[in-house]
């Protein structure tokens, strides 16, 4: 396949071919995005009676704030656990499911489940198995004799929040690392057994490798979804809380923006935000690729 | 290209059908249709969809559709949206607490002009004043009408005192404390614990005690406004339920009310301060003999009026004319004498007309369930003050939520008293300050 390109004889073409696409980015994006830089050096009510510029304001109360830099340590916390959690559980169930022979199918199936599971109804259920009051398990840990309660220990409630958003993410991670598992040719692996290397030393010194195209594309993709995608998990569980200890940027944009309507901060934050997980991705490609083995 | 004109042409021609069908329906004088949104689940909008269906049966020239839309912050903020959109209701129902927001939106009808205009005679001085005077300018114009009031009140368990051997509910907070240490003694997890704690233990604490939440009157003589609660006895209040938290006598059980009532209800704290309206929840999920009591109050101190909470119905602007004559006459409906008394006996919120407290009661209806009564009395309480007539603030969903924080803060031991409500003063200010500027031009 090297060195073979397919070359259009006129500009028109691709254009054309490109346009759709090139059309939603710019409807579902760049427009929403520039609206958003446009609030973010403006003041103005939620009705939409009263618009001000007021310059950078919007940022500085930001930095001037205590909290928000609390915020910033919840997400990396937060962000590296569910990254940690899920990327590990997905490796292991799809190392798992990789060696059963008899109803591969259903494994499958059921571990794929969690992934159509919506944020909010995830987080509602994670709540209602680990609520302190009326939760199952909950009941079970403190009648074993295990303090728990995530309404006032906020170590215990990062990691409910980290497990519910980490569980939603796993059969993502299973998918793909099953279908990484699965292209490693089996020849490779018999060669190492045949050379007397035993099944964890396999694992570490020929599997693991050749799955770093795959784990590298994970992490990506779950520093990503965890930066994002996770407002509505912690709007049902913790709603940020205890005393702002779950309470990570993108829900401090959701809350302040779609619940407090302050629009003018939130798009600040979503802007700050927005140039974070941009410099974080670059530094992933910059620096962890150049691990990666691309076979 | 083909299917896709094809496409086109199907949707014009559906749309065009629609039109016409439209066309058709108002020529046949359908029913004038009202909109309403309201953030009440379970018995509670069972009980307005009924109420709403009876008004729809009663008449042939309107129709109010009754709508539920989530959680109070959700109805609201569907609503700020539609409204931008020019999609809005007529009717909303927002949170008492909200009510300078929509105050000061310039999206609204005042009810009382609104009732006027449209020729709905309504004597006003027959309403329970305290209740009405909540949603009034300074000026004393009425701007929307309420509708789901509610007061914090003292829930107890009486077969767990029973077992503590104690009689009666405690009155001041001291014998709470008591109580309390007894009914942990007897083998209680918990002694007290609260549903909507700022509402409870700031701002109601703060009436009863007679006592500042913030500067201007608590809001209500101006919107440059400061909180005061980091320097009042409020301080002394908050330490007192951290200490209890240490030996179990308090418990701390999440924000809103999903937890206290579980709590309570499970049997867990046989203390609760809870809205009048938990008594629906309550009464559904309680195995054991309840009663309901006045909050507590310092001991010396005469305990003033506490503050009404729920929500309000709120008229939007921007429809046409007509309809609001519908507004009108469906507003008159939900305020009439027996519809009062039967939303008040279904839901635990206060009758808002001074006819329906007295018809209820001539009906014997607080010898059955007195505990229906004591919202209304301790509402109603003489000698209001500056400090006891309302709170009127901006952004409540955010000051709230960041006063929750530092409370949380305080129950775990991360803080002492003072500094998370020093802490949370400050954060609360930066919220209102907030709240000037976007309206310091109106």
């Amino acid at each position: 396949m090297i060195g073979k390109k397919v070359v259009f004889r006129s500009r028109g073409l691709p254009l054309l071919l490109l346009a759709p696409q090139l059309l939603v980015i710019l409807v579902f994006f760049f427009w929403p995005a520039g609206q958003a830089v446009f609030q973010a050096f403006h003041l103005a009510d939620p009705f939409g009676q009263h618009f001000e510029y007021v310059g950078l304001e919007n940022f500085t109360r930001l930095f001037n704030s205590p909290e928000y830099y609390d915020s910033l340590w919840a997400t990396a916390v937060f962000s590296s656990g569910v990254a940690f959690l899920s990327l590990g559980a997905g490796l292991v169930l799809a190392a798992f499911v990789d060696h059963i022979r008899r109803g591969r199918m259903v494994y499958k199936s059921l571990v794929i489940w969690p992934y159509a599971v919506a944020p909010v109804l995830a987080g509602v259920l994670w709540l209602f198995l680990f609520h302190p009051i009326y939760g199952v398990v909950a009941f079970a840990l403190e009648r074993a004799g295990i303090g728990w309660n995530p309404l006032l220990d906020s170590n215990q409630a990062m990691a409910l929040v980290v497990m519910a958003a980490a569980w939603k993410q796993v059969s993502y991670n299973f998918v793909f690392f099953l279908a990484g598992l699965q292209a490693i040719p089996r020849s490779v692996i018999e060669a190492a057994a045949i050379d007397g290397a035993g099944p964890l030393r396999r694992f570490l010194t020929i599997v693991l490798p050749l799955l770093t195209p795959t784990t590298f594309f994970l992490l990506v993709i779950n520093l990503v979804y965890a930066f994002f995608d996770t407002f509505g998990i912690i709007h049902a569980v913790t709603h940020g809380g205890p005393g702002g200890a779950t309470n990570i940027l993108v829900y401090k944009v959701f809350a302040d923006g779609f619940i407090g309507q302050d629009l003018g901060s939130s798009a600040a934050q979503s802007i700050v935000l927005m140039v974070i997980v941009v410099t974080l991705t670059v530094m992933q490609f910059r620096f962890l690729e150049r691990k990666v083995h691309y076979a | 290209m083909i299917a896709r004109r094809t496409l086109l042409g199907a949707a014009g021609a559906a749309l065009l059908a629609s039109t016409l069908t439209l066309a058709a329906g108002s020529a046949a004088a359908a029913p004038r249709e009202v909109h309403f949104w309201y953030p009440l689940g379970g018995a509670i909008g069972d009980l307005i969809v009924k109420m709403t269906n009876d008004f729809n049966a009663s008449q042939s020239d309107y129709k109010v559709v009754p709508q539920y839309k989530g959680s109070y912050d959700e109805t609201f903020n569907a609503a700020v949206a539609a409204y931008r959109a020019k999609k809005h209701p007529h009717l909303l129902v927002g949170i008492g607490a909200s009510s300078l927001n929509l105050m000061l939106s310039g999206a609204i009808y005042p009810v009382e002009d609104l009732m006027k205009d449209h020729g709905q005679k309504v004597d006003w001085s027959s309403y329970v004043q305290p209740v009405l005077n909540y949603y009034r300018t300074p000026d004393g114009k009425l701007l929307s009408l309420p509708f789901n009031s509610s007061t914090p009140i003292f829930w107890y368990n009486k077969d767990a005192f029973a077992k503590a051997g104690l009689s009666g509910p405690p009155k001041t907070w001291d014998e709470v404390g008591e109580y309390a240490g007894k009914l942990r003694q007897a083998g209680f997890d918990c002694g007290y614990t609260t549903a909507w704690q700022v509402w409870v233990n700031i701002d109601n604490y703060s009436f009863l005690q007679n006592v500042p939440v913030a500067t201007q009157q608590n809001g209500m003589a101006g919107l440059d406004t400061e909180f005061l609660f980091n320097k009042t006895r409020v301080v002394q209040h908050i330490q007192r339920l951290q200490d209890w938290g240490k030996d179990g006598r308090f418990l701390y059980t999440g924000r809103t009310w999903q937890g206290a009532h579980g709590a309570f209800s499970g049997g867990k704290c046989a203390m609760m301060t809870e809205s009048s309206a938990g008594f629906a929840g309550i009464q559904k999920a309680a195995k054991f003999q309840f009663a309901a009591s006045y909050l507590p109050h310092e001991t010396g101190v005469t305990p003033k009026n506490s503050l009404i909470g729920g929500g309000s119905i709120w008229a939007m602007a921007g429809h046409p004319k007509e309809d609001y004559a519908a507004v009108a006459a469906y507003l008159a409906f939900l305020t009439s004498t027996d519809r009062q008394i039967e939303w008040h006996k279904g839901t635990g919120y206060i009758p808002i007309t001074k006819a329906a407290y007295e018809k209820a009661k001539a009906e014997g209806y607080y010898k059955e369930a007195p505990h229906q009564e004591v919202a209304i009395l301790q509402l109603m309480r003489e000698g209001a003050t500056e400090n006891t007539r309302a709170v009127r603030l901006g952004n409540y969903v955010q000051y709230v939520a960041a006063i929750e924080d530092e409370l949380e803060n305080i129950w775990a031991n991360k803080k002492t008293a003072q500094q998370g409500l020093d802490d949370a003063v400050r954060r609360g200010n930066e919220i209102l300050a907030r709240f000037a500027q976007q309206n310091r031009k109106r």
